[in-house]
């Protein structure tokens, strides 16, 4: 079996002891945090929209205002990025390096790394050490960005800076100039995805989510402050109802949402979805799951669980039962805490909103649950924090079956069904999968998992679902979907027999390479 | 003899009270010599006396909302027999239809008393008069609207250049998903609008705030409107803050931009003048006090909300030949204080009024 890559894993936290140090007080939630503005953010700078909307942290209570850009100013702001003048490629990738230093590092516009861990761990609801993760994460993908650049790009195709006049090859050259980005609000890494447009030379939109606007307003006056031209990003809330406008006026889109999203845009040359991950663990006979119950559970609940880079569901062949209750045995014994509490590890959500979380999982999985039987029914689902917000507990189910309908599911805590697995099983019946951990000595099973095209990634070994390192796909590169090869073929500089021909059309019908 | 145009008919520079006005139109709609058939025989199942009961605005939330009567009703049960025989017929309006089958109102002069006091405001906004001509892109058909502007483009001596445009079949469109069409029709709309642009000396522009986003869409288009248009009315759909401050600051800097509020029922409320103290950067005010505008608290629409707050629209028409006692608007707004020189609150970012149900669809018109 493979050993574990190097340490690039920034999560691996949550079922061991959480990160120590996060060097801020434990504050009382809804103090410190002051109401404030999230502005657009135009090529100009920082602008006050007319129309603004109040947005609520994890308690429910109000947490700033809003912003909100109706379609006319998102087409004005895309006008704007799309007039502005190219900044050469050195540049950005200078400038990206730079960002991700000033995000994990720097006061930008009088806020702190910690002031920002803390605002987006009491609206997100995600531990604070989420955030503080995400700063070393953005710094490194920063520093990544050129060798990203250069990997992801085909070996037989030039970039269009080097391309020289007198050439004939393959370019590599951008689909559009300006992609809208309708961000997720469920992990602050999602952000970091289109970093890596700006590499290529992409302009980015993002339309923040609610429960995240910290992120890309961060990593936007990072961007700025790093030297990348303003017309470079920009950002852009708005309703609900007016976010189309956003992907309808770049000329490229990369959207977020649930299996009907994905499903809306499946024939999209334009429009890049991404939705649940459904990443698995499987875990066969030759291998004994109690010696890597770390990694699934990590796998499961690390980062509160709410990537899509995060188990949801585990297949196991000997003993699965054994194997769930083990699983809700470890995962129950996870600290219930506020966000900004530096040893939180699951979500934090508004009461109500965990009391519907809990109906619907009572009705659906309430008689599948794999938890210990002396847990109070009254929280099995969460636990009331008594400030109008509640911590999402782990849920475990054991299934008779991968064909269960509710394996597969994806939600937005640790949740994890767990289900047999029989040789006779192939990978073609997993269903699309983002991530899968393989927990096997059978090479031919583990190729054969590689093969598939439903999954996306293989990890072998004690390599949880969840692991990642700048520059290694996430699903595909997003370069795949941003950028094309074109031939470029030029006349030879000597041109013997160049036809003279005055026929219309029929000047430029040679072979150049020829 | 009751002098019908003494109260209720007086020129708006020397208004009565509105209570004066309460008070002529309950003697002159209720009285079966003078009144609507509807009226008449209305009044005997309700449970007061209108002519001795009902005296202030106030006492007009007894009346129960009819307007929606007015969607089957014949319409000559709707004109006041005080108002036959006086050699003219009526015109018929038709509401736009957003929420189901159309409401019919008849007029015999009111939306052209409303018009004129409506082209003074215009003047306190600076648009321009005898010097260019108006193009207007919106319904004709059953739709009063187009026949206001027609009386507008006449008393500022404006040729009126109409482009038809059929509300109901957007919305449909819209309802039915086919967003696509519906841009489509918006497409067919502004082609001939830009054939106005071009040949004609236009400075005057009505159109819906979605028309002028998609104006604005359109750079050949939006750059006709800039040099040429000095004066535009909005009206017919709402719009939010920002969309209008791009507008009037960003798309079309240099023209006057007045928004209209609105319907059949209510007649027109143009925007005011800034006024100093101005919270709202655009306050509606209704044709006071023939139109009364009330906000009132959804959870409890026998109350009204404060100034500054917002509530949902009530309308009262009390003109000689309509009386709409009590019309629940599908709009919410902010009630603003009134200033001098305009009889009755003032009403602020109107915005279609949600109860969590089915949504309207406002379309383009």
């Amino acid at each position: 079996m493979a050993g574990r890559p190097e340490p690039e894993t920034d999560a691996g936290t949550a079922t061991g002891a959480a990160t120590p140090g996060t060097g801020h007080a434990v504050a009382t939630p809804g103090t410190g945090t002051s109401a404030e503005d999230i502005t657009v953010e135009r090529p100009s700078g920082p602008y006050r929209s007319a129309t603004r909307t109040a947005f609520t942290d994890a308690t429910g209570s109000p947490a700033g205002e809003l912003s909100l850009a109706p379609p006319l100013l998102i087409r004005q702001v895309i006008n704007e990025m799309r007039a502005a003048p190219e900044q050469p490629t050195a540049e950005r990738l200078a400038a990206l390096a730079r960002a991700g230093e000033l995000f994990a590092t720097a006061t930008l516009e009088g806020e702190t790394p910690d002031a920002y861990c803390r605002r987006q761990a009491l609206v997100s609801g995600l531990p604070v050490s989420v955030a503080r993760r995400t700063l070393d994460r953005v710094a490194r993908t920063g520093r990544a960005a050129a060798d990203t650049l250069a990997a992801q790009r085909p070996t037989g195709a030039v970039p269009l800076d080097e391309l020289s006049a007198g050439a004939t090859t393959a370019v590599w050259a951008r689909k559009g100039d300006v992609l809208g980005v309708l961000a997720p609000g469920n992990h602050p890494a999602t952000h970091l995805e289109w970093l890596g447009a700006l590499a290529l030379g992409h302009r980015v939109a993002v339309r923040p989510s609610q429960r995240d606007p910290f992120t890309p307003r961060r990593l936007v006056r990072a961007l700025r402050e790093a030297g990348l031209a303003p017309a470079y990003t920009a950002l852009l809330p708005t309703t609900h109802e007016h976010a189309e406008a956003l992907v309808e006026q770049a000329d490229l889109g990369l959207v977020y949402g649930g299996d009907g999203v994905v499903a809306r845009y499946a024939d999209s040359r334009r429009v890049l979805a991404q939705g649940p991950g459904r990443s698995k663990v499987l875990i066969t006979r030759d291998v004994p799951w109690r010696d890597h119950l770390d990694t699934v559970a990590d796998a499961v609940a690390a980062d509160a669980g709410v990537q899509c880079l995060n188990a949801s569901a585990v297949l196991c062949e000997d003993d699965p039962q054994g194997l769930a209750r083990a699983l809700a045995d470890r995962l129950g014994r996870l600290p219930l805490l506020p966000p900004d509490h530096p040893g939180a590890v699951l979500p934090v959500r508004p009461l109500d909103e965990a009391r519907r979380l809990a109906e619907q999982l009572h009705d659906t999985v309430g008689t599948q649950l794999a938890a210990a039987p002396d847990t109070d029914p009254a929280e099995r689902f969460f636990a009331d924090l008594g400030d109008g917000s509640a911590v999402l507990r782990p849920v475990v189910v054991a299934l008779d079956s991968p064909r269960d309908p509710h394996f597969g599911a994806e939600l937005p805590f640790p949740y994890v069904a767990v289900a047999p697995w029989q040789p006779d099983l192939r990978p073609s019946a997993f269903g699309r999968t983002l991530s899968l951990t393989v927990l096997s000595e059978d090479a031919a099973l583990v190729r054969e998992c590689v093969a598939s095209p439903r999954i996306r990634n293989v990890h072998l070994g004690d390599v949880p679902t969840h692991w990642t390192r700048p520059g290694l796909p996430h699903d595909g590169s997003l370069a795949e979907f941003l950028m094309e090869s074109k031939t470029f073929a030029a006349e030879p500089a000597e041109p013997a027999e160049f036809s003279q021909s005055a026929e219309p059309g029929t000047a430029a019908v040679r072979n150049p390479a020829g | 003899m009751r002098d019908v145009d003494a109260v209720l008919g007086t020129p708006w520079h020397e208004l009565p009270s509105a209570d004066a006005v309460v008070a002529a139109a309950m003697e002159w709609h209720f009285d079966p010599a003078t009144g609507s058939r509807f009226w008449v025989e209305r009044a005997a199942s309700l449970p007061f006396d209108p002519r001795k009961d009902i005296t202030t605005l106030a006492d007009l939330n007894r009346f129960p909302d009819v307007s929606a009567e007015w969607r089957d009703v014949p319409v000559e049960d709707l004109v006041p027999a005080g108002l036959r025989g006086l050699g003219r017929l009526p015109a018929v309006w038709e509401s736009g239809g957003t929420t189901g089958a159309p409401k019919r109102i008849v007029d015999l002069g009111q939306w052209e008393r409303n018009t004129r006091w409506w082209s003074e405001v215009l003047d306190q906004h600076g648009f321009p008069s005898g010097d260019g001509n108006l193009l207007f892109l919106g319904p004709t058909g059953p739709h009063v609207v187009a026949d206001a502007l027609r009386g507008l483009a006449r008393l500022r001596g404006a040729v009126f250049f109409p482009v038809d445009l059929d509300p109901r079949w957007v919305r449909r469109c819209l309802q039915d998903g086919q967003s696509d069409i519906a841009r489509h029709y918006v497409d067919h709309i502004l082609d001939q609008a830009e054939w106005v642009l071009t040949s004609q000396n236009v400075s005057l522009l009505y159109a819906t705030p979605p028309l002028l986003e998609a104006i604005a869409e359109r750079p050949r288009l939006a750059g006709l409107v800039r040099d040429k248009v000095r004066g535009i009315m909005w009206g017919s759909t709402s719009i939010d803050p920002e969309t209008l401050r791009l507008l009037s600051g960003e798309v079309f800097p240099d023209a006057a931009v007045s928004g209209l509020y609105g319907n059949t029922m209510m007649g027109a409320a143009p925007q005011r003048p800034a006024a100093p103290g101005d919270t709202e950067p655009c306050v509606f005010q209704s044709f006071h006090p023939y139109v009364h505008l009330s906000l009132l608290d959804p959870d409890d629409l026998s109350r009204e909300v404060a100034y500054g707050e917002r509530g949902r629209v009530c309308m009262r028409q009390l003109s000689p030949e309509v009386l709409l006692p009590h019309v629940l608007e599908r709009d919410t707004a902010v009630r603003v204080a009134p200033v001098p020189g305009f009889g009755g609150d003032g009403v602020a970012d109107v915005q279609p009024f949600t109860d969590g149900g089915k949504k309207i669809i406002e379309g383009v018109y």
